[in-house]
């Protein structure tokens, strides 16, 4: 089977400054690592359908996402909404449906599908939450509930997997472990996941590859230790002293 | 204790109360989700009737619904003189309740919750269906219940365009008018009793409705 490609290619105008992200992105993680406000969560927000780009192009293989047709009145543009993307986004605060249990949480895509029931639980064990599946969000540890997140944006088989800064609130012991559940899945599932986050040392957990983002655009792509050659060094490679400066005093 | 008020009064207000779901909720979506044009005036118009005379309500339903309106012209239904009529000015008085309550739990359910079920394959209406409007239940019945309570107290614009006939338009707050009238006070009292009683409870229940939840625990285990 070929390998499915997402290629992102678009343009926006921001208050602060304009986001232009040119990426291509395999079965991987890509890390988008940057200060707060640098344009991460609105490129993936761009790639979920939830905002729209100015211009450009976004596909997977060949199903076009967003194509703005250039001309200024947008009649030809074409975007297709977020609903019919199927693309898996975990957001930074769970955004667990506080109504609904565990196991609702994870078969809400699955609506009036068959066997939606034995599914959703078939997720949840794969995530180590069998046992948690009709406890509510808020019955849940921060780690419980993203791991109720993930299953749920899996539960719609998707190619791409979005996550924004997703184990940021967790603490660092807890974090590894859904780290490395992350790379099992994501091997397995030959998944593309665009991962988001200000950590430089969670950028070197996961990422196959590593996208440095600033004041909208990238800066720098690469693997990891390409970009970064000396991560742990007091003197590391230029640009690297003043982003983590910030992404410290950014982080919560 | 004036029987055919009561029964009356129940189905005006239970009809009126239907009316204001169905509207208020649109109303209500609208309002919370949405940048309409216009969308200072259309607030205040259906915020009019908190403060017109009911007078002045009665007479703009008069104009409304009687001869010469879309409604006789087109649909050749006239309302004027009936318990409908009297539904719809319940209702009408009722709505800005319902619509303000119903407007704020809306906007108050987080947008990151409706954006991640447009990620899980949701449409607009399968989200207010099964994210939206569960989470703002509380103040939707909250303003189902003072906006029904409100259309149980109508009596002036009834008034105008139901009339007072007693066993078909003569709703209880009307039937308290005509008791005092008459001097058949006992009646009266009992009616007031009975009124005082219902918005009392009605009250109290939207209190309940507004009371913030218990805290919610949180397991710190993993």
């Amino acid at each position: 089977m070929k390998p499915v490609r997402l290629k992102v290619n678009i343009e926006k105008r921001l208050a602060n400054f304009n986001l232009s992200v040119q990426i291509e992105v395999g079965a991987e993680i890509l890390v988008l690592f940057g200060p707060s406000g640098a344009g991460k969560t609105q490129t993936l927000n761009a790639i979920a359908g939830l905002t729209t780009p100015d211009a450009g192009e976004i596909t997977l293989d060949g199903t076009v996402f967003f194509r703005s047709s250039g001309a200024p009145n947008k009649a030809s543009t074409v975007n297709l909404p977020a609903r019919k993307r199927r693309v898996g986004y975990v957001f930074q605060q769970y955004a667990l449906f506080p109504h609904l249990s565990a196991l609702e949480n994870v078969a809400y895509a699955l609506w009036r599908q068959p066997h939606a029931q034995q599914r959703a639980k078939a997720l949840l064990e794969r995530m180590r939450l069998a046992e948690l599946a009709h406890r509510y969000p808020h019955e849940l540890s921060g780690g419980q509930q993203q791991r109720v997140a993930i299953a749920r944006a899996l539960a719609m088989e998707p190619h791409v997997l979005l996550m924004d800064e997703p184990f940021s609130a967790l603490d660092s012991e807890i974090r590894g472990r859904l780290h490395q559940d992350l790379m099992k899945l994501q091997a397995e599932a030959e998944l593309i996941v665009i991962y988001v986050t200000h950590s430089l040392e969670d950028a070197f957990t996961v990422g196959h590859r590593l996208a440095v983002v600033r004041n909208g655009t990238i800066e720098r792509i690469g693997e990891p230790r390409d970009v970064y050659p000396h991560p742990t060094n007091a003197a590391p490679a230029e640009g690297v002293c003043d982003t983590l400066t910030l992404a410290s005093t950014q982080s919560r | 204790m004036n029987w055919s008020a009561l029964l009356l009064s129940l189905q005006v207000t239970v009809v009126a109360t239907i009316i204001l779901f169905l509207i208020g909720l649109v109303l209500g979506v609208l309002l919370a989700r949405y940048r309409l044009p216009g969308q200072i005036i259309i607030e205040t118009i259906i915020f009019l009737p908190l403060v017109l005379p009911p007078s002045v309500i009665g007479y703009f339903l008069l104009l409304a619904l009687g001869r010469g309106s879309p409604v006789v012209e087109w649909f050749h239904v006239s309302l004027l003189f009936t318990w409908q009529a009297a539904a719809i000015a319940s209702a009408v008085v009722g709505l800005p309740l319902m619509v303000q309550s119903a407007r704020a739990a809306i906007a108050n359910v987080d947008h990151v919750l409706e954006n991640a079920a447009r990620t899980l394959g949701s449409s607009e209406l399968q989200i207010l269906w099964r994210v939206t409007l569960p989470l703002a239940r509380r103040g939707v019945i909250a303003g189902l219940i003072l906006g029904g309570a409100r259309a149980l107290g109508e009596f002036g614009a009834t008034l105008m365009v139901a009339g007072n006939i007693p066993g078909r338009t003569q709703t209880l707050p009307l039937a308290i008018y005509d008791a005092v009238q008459a001097r058949r006070y006992e009646q009266a009292q009992m009616m007031v009793i009975v009124m005082t009683a219902i918005a009392f409870v009605g009250l109290w229940c939207v209190r309940q409705l507004e009371r913030p939840l218990p805290k919610r625990r949180r397991r710190s285990v993993e």
